[in-house]
This record gives structure tokens, C-alpha cells and sequence, in this order.
């Protein structure tokens, strides 16, 4: 189980280096970003095993994004960055990219079958995946903004 | 910008006339500056908020006010001198530029400058001109960097070893094909459906020579480095403060190219005789 | 053999499309880099002197110069 959470943590760190580096971030994020992205994760993953907490997926990567959006602002003045520049590239790994393209391949499906259970089939996976994306989006969002209104004085002026 | 440097040193000799051609004059300027700086701020990715809180920390120490309206695609930046005598309005669309947050911190910490060390507006945009000259990240150490992130992506979802080669691989290829096409500046859409397209195709080896027993994981993993994460997060950052119209903008640029993902990716599916649920 | 192997087909395809691409590109960039170092080329055509040189034999500048 320890094994697990860290192997999450590990893995969560390195995708959150190598999506990091596609939005171009100054070269002290790289490392900020690692460790928040490892802990946000590990965290995520550790609310979602059914034996621990077993919260669904959106109240987790609320909990998780809130985790990330405090360290972010904590850290960030280190590297002299705006919160933002630790705390998108961190949140990246946590992103549903899966329900979002399965929501679209839903979608697509949903117009080639005619018969009503068939349509009525994919339409439903349609909505599913498409509102757990969104709600999923909308929570990390809202849970990690949160520490940026909390710490206003810190995070606005981070770069100073 | 000589202009500023003689509005800092107006003495009792000038006469009235004289000195509001100088202060118009370096309102224009003002603005002009100002309306550039958020055109490469807001195109370099950065929020809303961040954007409005940064001109108008400048324009309170350039000694002026300044206001704007943040569209999806333009900027409508107006400037007034404090006692509201004068304005001058400028209308700039965004700088279309990759994603880069280097940019933006610069950007951020210019703002600071001017506000707490009194950087001079010459200073300042000299400074500026040397910021947006900022030379993007070493597109090969990206490529493996983001094959890698792509293939720990895979690993998270417990794929198998098999599976993370796999992936490594076709992203490998897929954002090779991505930067060459940018390069070459070709739509940004259909980038998405090529490379989608392309890497899902490499993506499901696994299954079709049969080795490994998460094929399925590696399909799924193989064009998630596509998904724009930074645009979602943008948008719905932006719709908590209250800019719905950038939200909405932002939100539909990043459902169109999640679309033309799916799209490629359906398309590689069916060539490969795959399901996606 | 009832039908075509589409799949394997398509995937060939991409990989050699691929491939074609990255070495295009990799032999373009050498190239490139050929000419700013000695405007020569990768694969050029030598001279019968070039191909035929033995060490010692006298060589067309040294020939000119003395």
C-alpha cells in the first residue's frame, strides 16, 4: 500500500515535469512543480482507495487541488514566481483527459447508432464522462484558487 | 519617450499649453505600452485577473488609471491621466503564441519593478523588449520530457511495462510530428487530429502484435499529452472572478481541440478495429 | 486471408511515414549543417585524382604553386 502511494507520487512527479515543460515555465518551476504535483497526487490517489476514504473522483481532486493550490502559494515566493506559474503545471497530471475525449468519442458514437436503446446507450456515456470532466475541472479549479484568495497578500505578490 | 523624461522635469518655465502636449503625448505611450504588454501577457497564457491586476498596478505607478475590456481573441485597453482630463484608447488583439509561463513570470515581476523599485518607463520597455525575446525551452529536451511524462501517465493508470514502451514511443512520434507541423505553421486543429490520429495508431502495438496485457491502457495513455489542460484551467479561472466572456471564449477554443483529439483518436480506433468503450 | 489486415496495414503505413519523416529531416539538418561548415555535400561524385590518391602523389594546389 506504501509502496503504492509512493510509486504514485514518483510517477505523478515525473508527468508533472514533462507536462510542465510543453507550457514553457521558468527553470526553478521545474522542481517546485515536481514536489507539488507528487504530493497533490498521492493525495488524490490515497482518497480514492475504497478501503481508506473512498471519496468519488470530483470531491477528491477538490480536496487534492486545494492541497496543491496551498503548497503552490507557499512555494512559489521561493522562486520568486506568481502562483500560477507552480500551480497550473502542477495540476496538469490531475487533469481528466480520459472522460474528456471519452465524452467526445461518446458523442460521436451517439450520432452513428440510430436505434433508440443504442443511442440512448452512448448518449449516456456522452453526459457521463462529460460532467465528471467538468465537475472535476471545476472543483480542482475552485479548490485551488481557494488558497490564492485565502493568502491574497502572498500570492499577488509573490514576484516582488 | 522623450516625452516622459520631460514630464518628470517640468519646471515653472513652461507654459500651460506646453506641458499638456507633453502629458497627452506620453498617455499615448502609456497606452500603447500597456495595450502591448497584456496582448503578450494574456497570449502567453496568464488569467484574467492576473492580466487586470498587473496593468493597473503599472499604470498607478506610470501616474495614470487604466481600464480595459479582456475579449477571447482582443484587448480594449483605455488610459486616462488621474483627474480623467485626458484619455487615450487603444484596441490590440492578442499575441498568438505558444503557452509560456517563463514569459509570464517576467512579465509579472516588470509589473513589480515599476511599482516598488520605480523602474522608469524607458527602463521599462526596454526591459520588456528583452522579455518577449525570450527563447522557448529546448524543443528536444520537451520531446523526451514530455514522452516521459506521458509514459509515467500510462504507468499511473496501471498499465504494464509493455504498455509505458509503448506510449513512450508513439508520443515520441506524435509530438515529434507536432512540432514539425507547427513549425510549418499548419491549423492548430488539424495538428490535433493528425497527431491524435498518429499516436493512437502507434499507441495500440501493444494490441495488435499482442504483447503485454494492458493494450487498452496504452491506447487510452497515448494522446493524452494532447489535452489542452492549461486553456480548461484558464477558462474556468477566469469564470470564478467574473470575466464570463474570456471564460466562455477560452472554454470553447479548448472543447474544439479536445474535439479534434477525439476525432483522430476515433479515427485510429477504427482503423485499428479497436473500441473505445 | 478473407480480408485485408487493416490494422496492420494502417500501422506499417504510419511507421513508415514516420521513419521517412525523421530521417527527411535528420539528413535536411545535416545538410544544413554541411554547408554552413564547407559547402560540401553528403554524397557528392569525387574526381578520378580523388579517387585514385595514393600518399605522396602530388596534389593540384601544390602542382599550381610550385
Amino acid at each position: 500500500m506504501i509502496l503504492q502511494f509512493l510509486q504514485d507520487a514518483f510517477f505523478a512527479a515525473i508527468a508533472a515535469i514533462g507536462f510542465a515543460a510543453i507550457s514553457n515555465p521558468p527553470k526553478k518551476a521545474y522542481l517546485i512543480c515536481a514536489i507539488i504535483a507528487a504530493a497533490g497526487h498521492s493525495i488524490r490517489f490515497l482518497l480514492m482507495q475504497p478501503d481508506i476514504f473512498g471519496l468519488h473522483i470530483v470531491a477528491a481532486s477538490t480536496i487534492a487541488a486545494f492541497v496543491i493550490g496551498f503548497l503552490a502559494v507557499l512555494l512559489s515566493p521561493f522562486g520568486k514566481m506568481p502562483a500560477e506559474t507552480c500551480l497550473f503545471p502542477s495540476l496538469l497530471p490531475m487533469i481528466p483527459g480520459i472522460y474528456a475525449y471519452k465524452a467526445f468519442g461518446g458523442l460521436i458514437m451517439c450520432l452513428s447508432h440510430s436505434r433508440e436503446a443504442d443511442f440512448d446507450h452512448y448518449f449516456f456515456l456522452f453526459a457521463n464522462n462529460g460532467l465528471t470532466c467538468l465537475f472535476i475541472l471545476l472543483g480542482m479549479v475552485v479548490g485551488a484558487t481557494l488558497p490564492i484568495f485565502f493568502l491574497k497578500n502572498i500570492s499577488f505578490q509573490a514576484t516582488r | 519617450m522623450a516625452a516622459v523624461a520631460c514630464g518628470e522635469t517640468t519646471g515653472e518655465s513652461h507654459d500651460i499649453s506646453d506641458e499638456c502636449r507633453e502629458a497627452s503625448a506620453s498617455l499615448k505611450e502609456i497606452c500603447l505600452f500597456l495595450s502591448e504588454y497584456s496582448a503578450w501577457l494574456l497570449g502567453s497564457g496568464a488569467t484574467s485577473i492576473r492580466l487586470e491586476r498587473n496593468v493597473r498596478r503599472m499604470a498607478k505607478s506610470l501616474d495614470c488609471e487604466a481600464e480595459m475590456t479582456i475579449l477571447p481573441r482582443h484587448i480594449h485597453m483605455t488610459v486616462c491621466s488621474k483627474d480623467r482630463a485626458e484619455s487615450y484608447t487603444y484596441i490590440i488583439a492578442t499575441h498568438p503564441m505558444p503557452i509560456s509561463f517563463e514569459i509570464n513570470t517576467k512579465l509579472s515581476r516588470l509589473s513589480w519593478k515599476m511599482a516598488d523599485e520605480g523602474l522608469g518607463f524607458s527602463e521599462a520597455k526596454t526591459e520588456f523588449r528583452d522579455i518577449i525575446r525570450t527563447p522557448p525551452a529546448n524543443k528536444y529536451l520537451v520531446l523526451v520530457l514530455a514522452s516521459c511524462a506521458n509514459a509515467a501517465f500510462c504507468r499511473l493508470f496501471t498499465g504494464d511495462w509493455a504498455a509505458v514502451g509503448v506510449v513512450f514511443m508513439s508520443t515520441l512520434a506524435g509530438f515529434y510530428l507536432k512540432q514539425v507541423l507547427t513549425e510549418h505553421k499548419v491549423d492548430m486543429r488539424l495538428i490535433f487530429i493528425i497527431c491524435a490520429f498518429v499516436s493512437s495508431v502507434l499507441g495500440s502495438t501493444a494490441g495488435l502484435f499482442s504483447f503485454g496485457h494492458t493494450p487498452d491502457i496504452a491506447v487510452g495513455t497515448s494522446v493524452l499529452y494532447l489535452v489542452p489542460g492549461i486553456p480548461f484551467l484558464n477558462s474556468f479561472s477566469d469564470m470564478l472572478d467574473g470575466h464570463y466572456i474570456c471564460a466562455f471564449g477560452r472554454f470553447v477554443h479548448a472543447v474544439v481541440l479536445t474535439c479534434c483529439l477525439s476525432l483522430g483518436l476515433c479515427g485510429g480506433m477504427m482503423m485499428m478495429n479497436l473500441s473505445m468503450f | 486471408m478473407a480480408a485485408l489486415n487493416i490494422p496492420l496495414i494502417t500501422w506499417c503505413v504510419i511507421v513508415a511515414a514516420m521513419t521517412v519523416l525523421i530521417t527527411v529531416r535528420l539528413f535536411k539538418n545535416e545538410h544544413r549543417h554541411m554547408q554552413s561548415r564547407h559547402q560540401g555535400h553528403l554524397v557528392e561524385v569525387g574526381s578520378e585524382r580523388e579517387e585514385f590518391f595514393v600518399p605522396g602523389d602530388v596534389l593540384p594546389e601544390h602542382k599550381k604553386r610550385s
